[in-house]
């Protein structure tokens, strides 16, 4: 291994060594532990466990709306990464800096508020519930705090790209006669194109592990609106831990392959750009 | 159809409508608003509803509130603490050194960003738990984890252990590691290198991971919910404590509690814009600092101009005539004004531009030729003045109305679109049927000699081919005018040299009028049929290359032609005296003069030839090339010369460096000192 590394800078061995032996320690070990204890049920325990129909129904939930929020958070996300590199107005420079707040709100704040808001009596609630918009306690209350929770990661995946388009090259598509939709749908979308697909993915790998905020605003009704998570803690609440790990097991290997999916976005867009 | 009317001016070619920028704008706002602002004020609304008194009470009043705080100021720092010397340690072994499995180890630092909170809490469960793999021998030696401090320590750890690391490899990686190789070749330690060199480079970065990273673990829910055991008044953070309050109804503690954490959220967010703005502030600091003149002389994307869009004047596909019109104007710009805040790039140019023309506008940086080429193509709008085709008002036509082709310095090709589509842009846009633009294109290839190239993405191609296809994309729609942005400045000396040839020869065969912006002057006098010699704006003279290069109008000219010698004098009795030698100049007695002489210009002798002969010691010799190339030095007037000889002179005469020699000017262009400048 030294070889490879013809380097004359110091602290190859202690840096690598300690940072393998903390990743080791706090991730890898306790990550296969969580494999091997859902090993641990036999092959039909392990299938009722992970495919049962309240199970299937969670999963079912919990892709679903992390899906359905990822795609609205990918076309809100554009519009407001847009706005903001491209246009002025007042108190720009504090939207742009609101935009991180999801990343920086603990998300128990973030389902406290929200179940605040869209019940009949909250801000919101008041003027949507009467329109048939029910936003607390249900599957779109889900949708919408995931949509808060992934709003961020789009608009800051694609707001750099915007920000790096060549003048020219809209100049150059004005020049060959293309209108401003033209422009935007031929030249520029398809610039942006690996860039809102990684804002897609992380906002989806975000929203199929979300916990915090969900719980409060959800109403965890089983076959209605109760998440994969929720299942995991109400089975360690029970003390049925090897049905907690199989089912943590099945999230797992979907956020590993999601973790797949983005780096190999990320290495397309690089070669891409 | 000439309104004078500058505010009516076409849009700048990136500009949205108005309409389009105003609801867009509506839009972003209202998501931002519902989804953000509206919730946050919300949080100080509802813990504030029934006054601070209540409020003050709720979070100082219950104990348990009160230990959740003190456990939450206990647990993150412990957490960020490790993170930090972790993220330290990989940042370094994975931005300095390669080696096998670097590649899956930054990608498994990804990896809590992609786990379910709640996994990463059953996992350390499923380890430290009482029915866990170690529950038996930590409960043997009196070690509790899970439902106690170390437990939530662990699990805010796991879920914010990216964060350092995520900030600090690729901007480690930016800064490249020339310094700290630089460092250790001084003989610095380890130690020495990482706390003088590295750190001071990163700190920002550190802090703003931190930050992250803090925020992150303050505000954890899911991991912590599931080690914690929410035992009231000891495992129990800030957030827990929410969610308990919650459950028990007793909203005013909760959204008191909640209150304190978006405040730290707010914070925050505040440290890291701060941060932010400032790096920003840096890089362009940086940037401004390395910009190029050219780009200099453009206005820069961050002062757009909204304008209000026209009607065209005339349908953009109207196909041209291909008739040979010699006698007609191509192009007129008349008056022509443009303005960058204070500074005048163009001061009233005038220029006609005949029908079928090859015009090149040559200038130093800066002169306003750029500029003036992209107002012909309506990338750019004049302050005032007009600018015709072909007689026709054009001003206030938008570039995609004006039917121009525009080539760019740096090619903008479509990177996502191949070859062929690149070139079939403008026909595609037209409405074009296939089959016209299957034979266009094809056509067009093969005039740039790269058929059978048109799938190739245009990063496969070399800067001389992607050149090419940028002139044959502008052809396509057969425009009017074709107009080149430097077309040859970024490409190598050679590819320069063939590309201006075939320049040349294309236009002898096409014929369309055509303008291009050059700083180079052999370019401009071997490809051009006129010359424009610009300068601060304005036109400093028109006229065929040979004209210009033979008479020069001014001494700007003289001097940007390059390569001359200069002597400063004064008019004296109708002539120009200048110092030891003086030639015939009608002038003002007495007025100051500059007198330039090309070096094939100047003859040298040994020996004196009456007044007009300048003493001078030879510098350097430089034998290589198509003449004999001497560097001066005349002692009478303390600047060095340069002269040229052929090589048949030079053998005869057998000058040597040190030698003392005669100059004579064969032929001097006097111009009266300008004391304007």
């Amino acid at each position: 291994m030294v070889d490879a590394n013809r380097n004359v800078l110091p602290g190859f061995g202690l840096s690598l060594g300690y940072s393998v032996l903390y990743m080791s320690l706090l991730v890898v070990i306790p990550v296969t532990a969580c494999f091997a204890r859902a090993s641990s049920l036999g092959f039909g325990e392990f299938a009722a466990a992970v495919w049962n129909p309240r199970v299937r129904a969670a999963y079912a939930l919990t892709i679903g709306a992390s899906l359905a929020a990822s795609l609205l958070a990918v076309l809100f996300g554009l519009v407001v990464a847009w706005v903001l590199v491209r246009y002025q107005f007042p108190l720009k420079r504090w939207v742009d800096a609101l935009v991180d707040l999801p990343f920086a709100l603990p998300t128990a704040v973030a389902g406290l508020v929200y179940s605040s808001l869209y019940v009949p009596t909250g801000w919101l609630g008041r003027y949507l519930t009467p329109l048939g918009f029910q936003g607390a306690y249900s599957r779109t209350a889900i949708v919408l705090v995931l949509l808060f929770i992934g709003l961020p990661f789009v608009v800051r995946t694609v707001q750099p790209i915007i920000e790096g388009l060549e003048a020219e090259l809209e100049e150059a598509a004005a020049c060959l006669g293309a209108n401003r939709l033209q422009t935007f749908r031929r030249v520029i979308l398809p610039a942006l194109y690996p860039a809102l697909v990684t804002g897609f993915a992380l906002a989806f790998a975000r929203g199929l592990g979300e916990y915090g905020s969900v719980v409060f605003v959800s109403g965890n009704l089983p076959f209605k609106t109760e998440i994969a998570p929720v299942l995991i803690v109400a089975a360690l609440e029970e003390f049925h831990y090897s049905e907690a790990a199989a089912i943590a097991v099945v999230l797992l290997v979907l956020s590993l392959s999601m973790l797949v999916v983005i780096n190999l976005l990320e290495r397309w867009s690089k070669a891409y750009g | 159809m000439a309104e004078s009317a500058p505010a009516a001016a076409a849009p700048r070619a990136q500009d949205d409508p108005a309409l389009v920028r105003w609801s867009l704008t509506a839009l972003a706002l209202a998501v931002m608003a519902v989804l953000v602002v509206v919730p946050v004020v919300n949080v100080f609304y509802e813990a504030l509803s029934n006054g601070p008194r209540a409020y003050w009470e709720a979070i100082t009043g219950d104990e348990d509130t009160r230990s959740a705080i003190l456990l939450t100021l206990k647990v993150a720092p412990a957490a960020v603490l490790a993170n930090l010397i972790f993220g330290l340690a990989a940042a370094w072994a994975i931005a300095r050194f390669r080696f096998p499995g670097r590649t899956l180890m930054t990608a498994m630092i990804d990896l809590p960003f992609a786990v379910s909170p709640v996994v990463a809490g059953l996992i350390l469960v499923l380890i430290f738990g009482r029915h866990g793999y170690l529950g038996a021998w930590l409960q043997e030696h009196g070690i509790q984890i899970i439902f106690n401090t170390p437990g939530l320590i662990l699990a805010t750890a796991f879920v914010t252990f990216p964060f350092v690391a995520r900030e600090l490899i690729p901007l480690m990686e930016a800064i490249g590691s020339e310094e700290e190789v630089a460092a250790v070749s001084l003989g610095a330690r380890a130690w020495t290198l990482f706390r003088r060199i590295t750190l001071p480079n990163v700190k920002w970065g550190i802090l703003y991971g931190l930050i992250l990273c803090n925020a992150r673990a303050m505000g954890e829910f899911g991991a912590v919910y599931v080690v914690s055991g929410h035992i009231a008044g000891q495992t129990d953070t800030m957030s827990l404590r929410v969610e308990k309050l919650f459950q028990e109804y007793d909203l005013p503690g909760s959204f008191a509690l909640a209150s304190l954490l978006c405040f730290l959220a707010l914070v925050t967010l505040a440290i890291k814009t701060t941060l932010e703005w400032q790096t920003r502030t840096e890089i362009e600091s940086r940037k401004r600092e390395n910009a190029s003149d050219a780009a200099a002389a453009r206005p820069s994307s961050a002062t757009r101009l909204h304008l209000v869009r026209p009607k065209p004047a005339r349908p953009a596909d109207t196909p041209v005539p291909a008739e040979e019109e010699k006698a007609r104007v191509g192009i007129s710009i008349r008056n022509v004004t443009k303005r960058f805040g204070s500074f005048v790039a163009l001061d009233g140019i005038d220029l006609e531009v005949p029908e079928g023309g090859l015009l090149a506008l040559l200038g130093p940086s800066g002169s306003g030729k750029t500029t003036l080429l992209r107002i012909i193509a309506g990338l750019e709008q004049p302050d005032d003045g007009a600018i015709l085709y072909r007689e026709e008002d054009a001003t206030y036509r938008s570039a995609r109305d004006r039917n121009v082709g525009f080539v760019f310095q740096h090619y903008a090709l479509f990177r996502h679109m191949s070859v062929f589509e690149n070139v079939a842009f403008g026909l595609r846009v037209r409405k074009w049927p296939e089959d016209r633009i299957r034979a266009r294109v094809d056509e067009l290839l093969r005039l740039i000699q790269l058929e059978g190239l048109g799938k190739q993405a245009p990063a496969q191609l070399s800067g001389g081919q992607r050149q090419r296809v940028a002139l044959a994309r502008a052809l396509a729609a057969q425009p009017k005018v074709l107009l080149l942005d430097e077309p040859f400045g970024a490409l190598d000396a050679k590819v320069r040299q063939e590309l201006r040839q075939w320049l040349r020869k294309l236009h002898d065969e096409i014929h369309v009028t055509s303008v291009f912006v050059t700083h180079d002057q052999e370019e401009a006098f071997e490809v051009a049929d006129q010359v424009v010699v610009m300068n601060r704006g304005r036109i400093e003279q028109v006229g065929a290359p040979q004209d210009v290069f033979e008479h020069p109008a001014n001494d700007f000219v003289m001097d940007f032609l390059g390569n001359v010698n200069v002597f400063h004098g004064r008019v004296e009795g109708g002539r120009a005296v200048l110092g030891t030698f003086a030639v015939e100049h009608d002038g003002t007695e007495g007025q100051a003069v500059k007198a330039y002489v090309r070096p094939h210009e100047l003859d040298v002798d040994r020996i004196p030839r009456g007044t007009s002969s300048l003493k001078a010691e030879i510098l350097r010799i430089n034998p290589v090339g198509s003449a004999v190339k001497i560097e001066l030095l005349a002692p009478d007037f303390g600047v060095p010369l340069n002269l040229e000889v052929s090589h048949e002179r030079h053998a005869k005469l057998r000058l040597q460096p040190g030698d003392t020699v005669f100059v004579f000017p064969r032929r001097v262009r006097v111009f009266a000192q300008d004391y304007q400048i």
